[in-house]
């Protein structure tokens, strides 16, 4: 059984006339120690997913259906006295901005402590320890004298360290990562991803990379999921979608990457962007800026099919797979 | 390097006021609030027109008509809210004062953010020593309070010049003395909000166009510093009509034969336990209602008028 | 050989962390003053040929937006010489400098903070046209925008509408569009994708670089992203914390990069053509510069650095590729491992 798995998971934001639909039915799962990528645009609803999976949605949004399990215990029917259970615990989270997740005038020894002790009846003095001991674990120098500073005394990377080192305080089963290290410069962004790959084998976490970057996702992650105007449009092991995208917006993605490009000559670009929440097309999203589309496009959002190792929804690759069953059929024949 | 990953600061200028209107629509106390106040400025307009009597004219004051009870408890169909102890229509009176104090408040609001507009403006974009030389000021300026300001000022007028001259100017005083005093209110929001916006690119962008300072001030950060202008001005207004009601209270502001709200309530006040309380009752709920829905529209403009709250 | 376009002699610009206003000194200010300076840019010599993309590269606080704004005259360098066409133009008044301004232009890194909120796209467009040609008439100026906004790939109904209508890569045209309003010869781009996803990067690039060949543009592109830099530029200049470290064609840059900050950067990009190459880890990170450092600026984070590296600064040595480079460890040979 998968540790967690997301079923038609739909998040609504209320509005005066008629609510926004900001996730559609978004349904996929994660392994124990699986290293899992979600990649989109600026408006994909990546983000919205992943405050979703731990009941973090601010106040418009909710979610409208679908469940979410733990390893099958249904998350989103639980009370805010059992969020304190799996939020931190179970499920950590790890944002873009460390300075929203650390408090500014208490100091990271503190916070470490009281994150312990919310969860957990333990001595300051052994909370102290674990918290040493963990911060020693995401290779910060001299933990013991980091201990009692500042978030303002260290810098940004350090402080994305100390963020995970909380993280990992109460042995989560998850992480989920939300940008970790877009704030962040590249050669330190190397570091942070490498030490965050090393703490997800070394302790069996699983991990939820949210991000615009398929740079990063690429050095990190295990399997991707890429989403475009609140739904999944393909997933597949990570490997198999860089180096053979099968839905158009992932061709489309990747293409317009500067390195897809012979130095000096134009890029791939997609027309276009995507479209905020209150304007999403019907039928499939991306039909507005993709070249293949056609009249179905445009009227009934395509289902999953499977092609290969990944899974996509698009009709245009589900029109080319059974294009190629027919010929196999007729191969057969002859 | 940030990396914006939400439009920033949506929901400007057309959307503003579009949001606002439709916000408003929704939303049962501020509509409630500003038509009260609509209400308040007609009249304040149209008092001449409305009032049953003419303030003005020479047999308006009556003393044989002195201290009537208003209409429901006399009968008597010419004073709807009765008289007061000069013998005037209280509703007449009230219709003129509400009309006075208005206008005291909107123009010494006025004075207040033409000296604070354009002090915080040059403070904000020119900064360094003027900044801090014209803040001292402000800080100065705000250390005495108002109110004292405003009575050593008014008594020491009224002392200097005779009684008579200051029943001629005390609408002006009043207005000056209540503009002046708290310029730095003003100053010190929008010097905020030219710091702000100063640094932002569009001001560098005009910059490196080689567009003048003065039309970057005033074309580029001034439009960009409205909102919060918006939700002080209507605050400072309802505070500027209190201090002239208490300064009129205390016999330092409007003279009795030209009376604002506050005139009226300190006039009725010696009545109140003797039965007129009429006298001193109905101006103190107008004017109380005109407070109340000012600071009302104040408080909603500033949630609605902030980026965060409105954008999406 | 050619004279450049812009040339930066050994500029530098330091900022006062505070800048409050003192006591002036017969009031009993103390000489000594409290506030500490952030050395920004060191002794920056550059230039810049005509009809080139040069690339301006490095990490968070190492200068380079601070150089575009010396360039574009937004700040006053303390100490140095910054000339157009052999002119001197660091220290001009506003009035001297409009001529300047008409050939120089500037995009910036946040399009939803570089165009003012409260003005159309046609205010924004016509404030920059009517200011340098003074003599067009209202027809004129129409036409012109229209043409801006066209070239720029938007709409004509683009005009009456305000920025916050637009989503980030067309406020990015918009910006543009400003830009090339004056007709310039250099633009100054300072990280314009900065901001932007990774489709409508794309976007903007095309656009830059067509607009580069349509009207023989020179750029000077300022970014974090190498990934831009190897598809985009003709030079590119590393910089470290105020200092320019190494200056190369981008083909000998990218293939046989010399200083260790350079090859560290060149590493740490996560590339999807090489999926085993594994980023050189540099210890620490980069320092806020409060005192104007004595040796090289990158040795506190050098795996390479001995003695010399702390105590004299190196200097921009030509190699025998044509590259410039910074690095006393270059310089004696000296190598990773």
């Amino acid at each position: 059984m998968s540790l967690l798995s997301v079923n038609g998971l739909s998040v609504k934001f209320k509005r005066r006339n008629g609510d926004l639909t900001a996730l559609h039915e978004v349904s996929f799962s994660l392994d124990r120690g699986e290293r899992l990528a979600i990649v989109g645009e600026s408006g994909a609803g990546k983000s919205i997913l992943g405050y979703a999976l731990v009941n973090l949605l601010s106040k418009p949004g909710y979610i409208a259906a679908g469940s979410v399990q733990l390893a099958g215990q249904e998350l989103t029917q639980l009370n805010a006295k059992q969020w304190q259970g799996v939020r931190g615990k179970r499920i950590a989270m790890i944002f873009q901005d460390p300075m929203i997740t650390l408090n500014p005038v208490l100091s990271i020894g503190d916070q470490m402590v009281e994150a312990i002790r919310s969860h957990t009846r333990i001595a300051y003095k052994d909370a102290r320890k674990l918290a040493i001991e963990k911060l020693a674990h995401v290779r910060i120098a001299a933990p013991v004298q980091r201990f009692d500073q500042y978030p303002h005394e260290l810098s940004g990377g350090m402080r994305q360290r100390v963020i995970i080192a909380i993280a990992l305080l109460l042995n989560p089963e998850i992480i989920i990562a939300d940008e970790p290290t877009t704030a962040l410069d590249v050669t330190i962004q190397a570091e942070i991803l490498q030490l965050l790959k090393q703490i997800c084998l070394d302790n069996g976490v699983a991990l939820i990379l949210i991000t615009h970057d398929f740079g990063v996702v690429s050095r990190i992650a295990e399997r991707t999921l890429v989403m475009y105007a609140g739904r999944i449009v393909e997933q597949g092991p990570t490997l198999e979608i860089i180096n053979d995208p099968q839905h158009p917006y992932t061709q489309g993605l990747l293409n317009a990457l500067p390195q897809m490009a012979l130095p000096g000559q134009r890029l791939n670009q997609i027309q276009g962007s995507m479209p905020p929440l209150s304007e999403h097309p019907g039928g499939c999203a991306f039909h507005p800026r993709c070249p293949y589309a056609q009249d179905k496009c445009r009227e009934k959002v395509p289902g999953f099919v499977y092609s290969g190792v990944s899974t996509v929804a698009c009709y245009v690759v589900e029109d080319m797979l059974a294009e190629f069953a027919q010929y196999d059929e007729e191969d057969l024949d002859v | 390097m940030n990396i914006w990953h939400r439009p920033q600061g949506v929901a400007e200028h057309t959307t503003r006021v579009r949001h606002v209107l439709s916000a408003m629509r929704g939303d049962k106390l501020a509509l409630f609030a500003l038509c009260i106040f609509a209400l308040y400025c007609l009249v304040a307009l149209l008092a001449p027109l409305l009032a049953p009597y003419d303030v003005n004219s020479v047999d308006f004051m009556d003393l044989e008509n002195a201290e009537l009870a208003p209409y429901w408890q006399t009968g008597d169909g010419r004073f709807l809210l009765g008289t007061d102890t000069q013998g005037r229509d209280l509703l007449s009176v009230i219709l003129y004062g509400t009309r006075l104090s208005l206008t005291i408040g909107v123009c010494a609001v006025l004075i207040q953010l033409l000296m604070g507009g354009t002090i915080g403006l040059l403070s904000g974009y020119i900064g360094g020593r003027l900044d801090a030389f014209l803040m001292r000021a402000a800080d100065i300026q705000l250390s005495f309070s108002t109110m004292m300001v405003a009575i050593v000022v008014l008594a020491v007028f009224q002392t200097l010049f005779g009684n008579a001259v200051y029943q001629q100017l005390a609408m002006l005083m009043l207005i000056l003395v209540l503009g002046i005093a708290e310029w730095p209110i003003f100053a010190r929001i929008i010097r905020a909000c030219v710091f702000a916006e100063k640094d932002k690119e569009y001001v560098d962008a005009a910059r490196v166009l080689g567009v003048s300072k003065v039309r970057i001030m005033l074309r580029h950060i001034l439009p960009n510093t409205v909102s919060p202008i918006l939700v002080i001005l209507t605050i400072q207004i309802a505070n500027a009509i209190v201090a002239e009601a208490a300064l009129s209270f205390l016999g330092l502001g409007m003279p009795p034969a030209q009376p604002s709200l506050g005139a009226l309530i300190s006039s009725g006040f010696n009545y109140l336990f003797s039965g007129a309380w009429w006298i001193s009752v109905f101006p103190s709920m107008t004017l109380i209602l005109l407070i109340f829905v000012m600071n009302l529209l104040g408080d909603w403009l500033r949630d609605h008028l902030n980026p965060q709250a409105a954008g999406g | 050989m050619s004279e450049p376009l812009v040339r930066i002699l050994q500029v530098e610009k330091s900022f006062r962390t505070r800048s409050e206003w003192r006591w002036p000194r017969m009031f009993g200010g103390k000489k000594t003053s409290l506030a500490s300076h952030v050395y920004a840019i060191n002794n920056v010599s550059l230039e810049i040929e005509r009809g080139e993309t040069l690339c301006v590269v490095g990490e968070t606080g190492c200068g380079k937006s601070t150089l575009a704004r010396l360039l574009m005259g937004l700040a006053q360098p303390d100490a140095g010489v910054i000339e157009y066409q052999g002119q001197r133009i660091d220290q001009l008044n506003d009035k001297q400098r409009m001529r300047y301004r008409k050939k120089m232009q500037m995009v910036f890194q946040n399009p939803y903070a570089s165009l003012n909120p409260r003005m159309t796209v046609y205010q924004i467009l016509r404030e920059a046209i009517v200011l340098h040609h003074r003599d067009w008439d209202r027809h004129q100026v129409d036409l012109f925008i229209a043409e801006l906004l066209q070239s720029v790939g938007l709409s004509k109904d683009a005009e009456d509408r305000y920025p916050h209508e637009f989503s980030g890569g067309q406020r990015q045209r918009i910006s543009l569009a400003r830009a090339l309003s004056v007709e310039p010869e250099l633009i100054v781009a300072d990280e314009p994708l900065a901001a932007l996803d990774v489709s409508v990067q794309a976007q903007v690039l095309n656009l830059m670089m067509d607009k580069q060949q349509e009207l023989g543009l020179t750029y000077l592109f300022i970014t974090h992203d190498l990934a831009v830099v190897e598809h985009f530029a003709t030079r590119v200049a590393v910089m470290y914390l105020g200092r320019v470290c190494e200056v190369a064609i981008r083909e000998t840059l990218f293939k046989a990069p010399k200083h260790p900050y350079t090859q560290a950067l060149l590493s740490s990009i996560p590339r999807l053509d090489n999926l085993t190459l594994e980023p050189i880890h540099l210890s620490g990170e980069v320092p806020t510069p409060l005192e104007k450092p004595v040796g090289c600026s990158f040795c506190g984070r050098c795996p390479l650095a001995n003695q010399r590296c702390y105590e004299q600064i190196p200097m921009l040595e030509l190699q025998a590729d044509g590259s410039q480079v910074a690095c006393h460890a270059v310089a004696e040979g000296r190598s990773w491992k």
